[in-house]
Parts: structure tokens; sequence; C-alpha cells
């Protein structure tokens, strides 16, 4: 990962409410970008792909840009606001998504072959990978609503508060959600079904 | 595994292993961001109001061999991206996940509901003598992904979900699921999968015996829609819109109020007064529609009821007869990799019974 190649930043950083809608838009966006690109990358590119995660950052920065005239820095930080454009975005690309996930949570037949001999089998890395990939079998069977705020909160780091303004949905909803989802998952995860690796432990 | 060892296994993660496994996955995956650079530069020449890429970029990842060959060049990423940009600004649709051309239901599938709804509350709750147990069986038809090193094979693959509710809700339930063989080929066919060397087998499910139907940990005391105890179902308003508001609220709205009146509605906790309610608040859903006149689930005939949201089209299956909602459906709302629209992605059907004894089948 070369997360250092986009341009350093050429100034401070613009700060969770900046005005969007200043006369030199070529500096406050080079800026929006420096402060915000690489860690949106990284989340989209975990979802959907690298090459993907570029055409949709390329896209997010862009809609930002047309639509920057009706930011409102006062109803939502400019950090959620660029997350809701990106995901209305990355909704194109669900079933990408999904099938991302089966797949990786198939690796864990590879695992298997691995963890017969004695010296791996005992490994808790082996144990870690395979929670990892039945992980991923799970988060394929969720609805795309509720890996959305899942994945918000745990890769994107963002509040509640900020995952209610990307999503536009209210706090409590996604309090409520992200409780269901977890619990679901902590349920389901060992158990996750897509693939063959169910009864593997 | 063994099936024995299966029975012992732990089956939930703690909150901490789930944090765990959700940072691994996250470190697992190597992302690549050397692309960053020239959506950069695109995006400062259009903010300056400098169209298209700037001529230094050109050459950029154009032509090369290894590893940057795989990538796009900048020049198609942006023309892709300035295409895609043009198409929601004329639609203006950037803000909103999903458009809907209405307000509330199409007249069509209002109709359906009231109807139902008025069947359904005329209909009598079945009465369970002391002992007596309701039987609820869901035949689910759910996708299974499944593949090779080269390709990926799924089926729709049968799964039968038993569950015993006695008189008293509070009661011992019992569950038993298990996959019963049949499956419905989607992409591929069982000969091919096989000769790819795919093992496809039917797994073992523990049969679940809990208190009050709680066969997850830490379901909400007080009920929810998943789980809609009398406690929960009293709560509820009872004027259909407000009922609507609630449901949107409590799901996010869209096709997961479709999902989560489903939820509530197979549980079989619902009294006839509740579903017929529930029914008529699915009229002010925005975009629900009658999508097909006449379905037939394994047998079981209803109408469905549909709302396209994120490729797919979610719906429920009504018994115009009865008011109850026999079943529920996803179909494929787009062509992708290989799986054609309309294709049924998904079903399940659900029959109800009163039986004499806990684990005992339904004689008909």
């Amino acid at each position: 990962m070369t997360a250092n190649s986009a341009e350093p930043g050429q100034g401070p950083p613009l700060g969770d409410d900046p005005d969007l809608s200043g006369p030199d838009p070529g500096v406050v966006f080079g800026r929006l970008f420096d402060d915000h690109a690489g860690s949106l990358h990284a989340y989209l590119a975990r979802r959907v792909g690298d090459q993907t995660a570029d055409d949709l950052v390329s896209e997010t920065f862009l809609v930002a840009l047309q639509r920057r005239h009706t930011y409102d820095p006062t109803r939502a930080g400019v950090r959620p606001w660029l997350y809701g454009i990106a995901g209305n975005l990355l909704r194109r690309h669900v079933r990408q998504e999904v099938r991302g996930w089966q797949a990786r949570a198939r690796m864990v037949g590879a695992d298997r072959v691995q963890a017969e001999s004695p010296e791996v089998r005992t490994s808790e890395r082996v144990t870690a990978q395979q929670q990892v990939r039945q992980l991923a079998g799970a988060l394929a069977a969720l609805e795309p609503g509720d890996r959305d705020v899942l994945l918000l909160t745990s890769w994107g780091r963002l509040s509640s508060t900020e995952v209610a303004q990307a999503l536009g949905i209210p706090v409590g909803t996604v309090h409520s959600r992200l409780h269901r989802v977890r619990r679901w998952l902590r349920s389901h995860s060992p158990v996750a079904t897509s693939g063959m690796e169910d009864g593997d432990a | 595994m063994r099936e024995g060892d299966r029975a012992g296994m732990r089956q939930v993660w703690t909150e901490d292993e789930l944090d765990r496994a959700l940072a691994g996955l996250y470190m697992d995956i190597e992302t690549d961001q050397r692309g960053l650079a020239g959506v950069r530069e695109n995006l400062v020449a259009a903010a300056e109001g400098r169209t298209g890429p700037r001529p230094g970029t050109l050459g950029t990842g154009a032509v090369g061999t290894g590893e940057g060959a795989r990538r796009r060049s900048p020049v198609r990423r942006w023309l892709a991206a300035a295409a895609a940009v043009a198409v929601l600004a004329a639609g203006g649709v950037v803000a909103q996940t999903v458009l809907f051309s209405a307000d509330t239901a199409t007249a069509q599938a209002q109709e359906a509901l009231t109807s139902a709804a008025d069947v359904a509350a005329r209909a009598a709750d079945p009465v369970l003598a002391a002992g007596q147990y309701r039987y609820l069986a869901t035949h689910a038809w759910w996708m299974k992904t499944t593949g090779a090193e080269s390709r990926s094979f799924s089926f729709l693959n049968e799964n039968l979900v038993e569950t015993w509710i006695p008189a008293d809700p509070g009661g011992e339930w019992l569950q038993r699921r298990r996959e019963t063989g049949n499956r419905k080929w989607v992409e591929g066919t069982e000969a091919e999968a096989r000769a790819a060397g795919v093992v496809i087998e039917e797994l073992p499910w523990p049969e679940r015996r809990a208190e009050g139907g709680e066969f997850v940990q830490g379901a909400p005391e007080h009920g929810n829609w998943q789980f809609p105890g009398p406690e929960f179902v009293a709560g509820l308003p009872t004027d259909p819109a407000r009922l609507y508001e609630r449901l949107r609220t409590d799901s996010g709205g869209g096709k997961q109020v479709l999902v989560y009146a489903a939820d509530a509605l197979r549980t079989g906790l619902m009294p006839a007064a509740a579903r017929a309610n529930l029914l008529r608040a699915l009229a002010h859903l925005p975009g629900l529609d009658v999508t097909d006149g006449a379905v037939d689930l394994d047998g079981n005939k209803g109408v469905a009821l549909g709302i396209s949201e994120g490729e797919e089209r979610q719906e429920i299956i009504l018994d115009p007869g009865t008011g109850e909602v026999i079943g529920e459906r996803k179909v494929s709302d787009s062509m992708f990799a290989g799986v054609p629209k309309g294709t049924v992605t998904g079903y399940s059907s659900v029959t109800t019974a009163v039986v004499d004894r806990i684990g005992a089948p339904p004689t008909r």
C-alpha cells in the first residue's frame, strides 16, 4: 500500500465544516482531497476493490465539487457528507461487493489444508484467519443498509451521529441497526453459510 | 470437523471477537492507492474550470506492464467518472438513496393490501389448548454460492425450518432446521460443479430449544419486529399511518420496511387485528406495487407485492383468500454476472398448524 503517493497536503487541513463555496475551488478541493481521499479510498477499496474504489473516489469528489453550493456545514460535517455521496455511488456495486465477500469466505478451504500440519494447527493465526473469513461470509448475507452502518462505524471510524448524517437516517436508527446487526453477526459468523467452509472450525 | 464436535462448538462470538474479526478483515485486504494522484489532478483541473485531464497525466498508467498495466488509465477513468456525474446531475439523485415516483404504494397495491387486511381482521386466531403447540414450517430456498478455483456455482438450497411454539409463548420453544438436499441451479449445473471438484453436501444443524423463543441471545426484553411478543404488539400504534411511521423509523425505510413487516408476520405471534393493521400500514410504503398477480410457491398460490432497491426486488406473497402472508421472494432486478434480470434469487413459504406435542409433526 502506498498511501503517501497522493500528493501531500499543500496547507493546513480544512477542518470538519469548511466553506466549500469560496472563490478558489481548485485550492479548497485540493485540500479536501488531501484530507479525506486516502481514508475514503481505503474504506471503499476494502468493500469493492482498488479499481472500483479509484472510480468511486473520483466520482465522489466530482459530485462534491458540483454540489458544493448545497453543502451546509451546519447540518453535516464534511466527512459524513463525502461518505454519504460515496455510499450512494457504492450502491451500484452491491452485487460485486457481495460476491467479493463470498469469494473471501471460500478461501477458508485453503486454510483447512494448511491446518493439517501439526505446527500450524495449533497456531492462533490460522484460527484468526478463519474467523476473518467466516465473518466475510456473514457480511455477504447482510442487507446493504445494515452493512453500511456496520462498516462506516467499524472501518470508516464514523461516529453514530456522522453515520446518521452520511446515510440520512435518524441517529436512533443507527443505534438500533448497529445493535441488531452486531448481535446477528456474533451468532451467525461462526456458522456462516456462504460456501463449503461451514462445518470447519 | 465431525458432527459430534459441532454440537459442542461455541456458536456465539463475544463483542471482542467480533471487533477482532472486523479489524482482522480490514487488515487482511491489501489496497493500492497509486491511482489517487491522477484522480487528484483531474479534480483540481475540474475545480479550476479546466475540462478533461491535464496533458501531463495522459501517459500515466496508460501504457505499461506488470502491476501497473492492470489498472485503467486515468483518462479512461476520468471519462467514466465524468459520464457518471453527468447522469447523476441530470437525474438529481445523488442525495437520495432510492427514488420513488409516489409518496404511497400504488393504487393496485393499496387495493390488494386493504382487501387482504379486511379478510385478516375477520380471521379467528387459532385457539391452543393447554399443552398444545403452534407449528410453523418455513420452506426456504436460500441462495448458496460455492466455487472451484476458476468459476463459481450458485443454487437455491432448500432449508426446512420447523418451530414449535407453546400455548404460553413464555414456555419452551423448539426449532429444527435441516437442508433437504433439494436444489435449483442458478449458475452452472450440478454435473458441472461436481466435475469441477466442488463438494456439495447438506450441513447438519443442531436442534435448538429456548424459553420464550429466544434462540439468539440478547433479544430485547420487550420484543421487536423480529420477535413481536404480546408486550411489543400492545405498544404498536393502531392507526395505519402512524404504524407505518413507526415501521419506517425502526427499519430505516424503503425495502427494509417490507422486510421488517414480513419478519413480524412470519413469526406467527401477531394476532389477527395486528396483522390487519400491519397490512394497512404497508399501503403507505412509497414504491410498493403489485409485482406478480399469480405466484406459486411450491403449490401455495398468492399475489406478490414488491419494492425495488439495490438491484433487487423484495416481495411478500399474500393469500387474498385468508389475508395471510404465505411467503417472501427476492428477484434480481438487473443483469449481473451471468444472473439475468428476473431471476428468483431466494424465496420462502410458511405454513402453520396446531399440534399436540412439542416436536410432533402436523396431521393433515
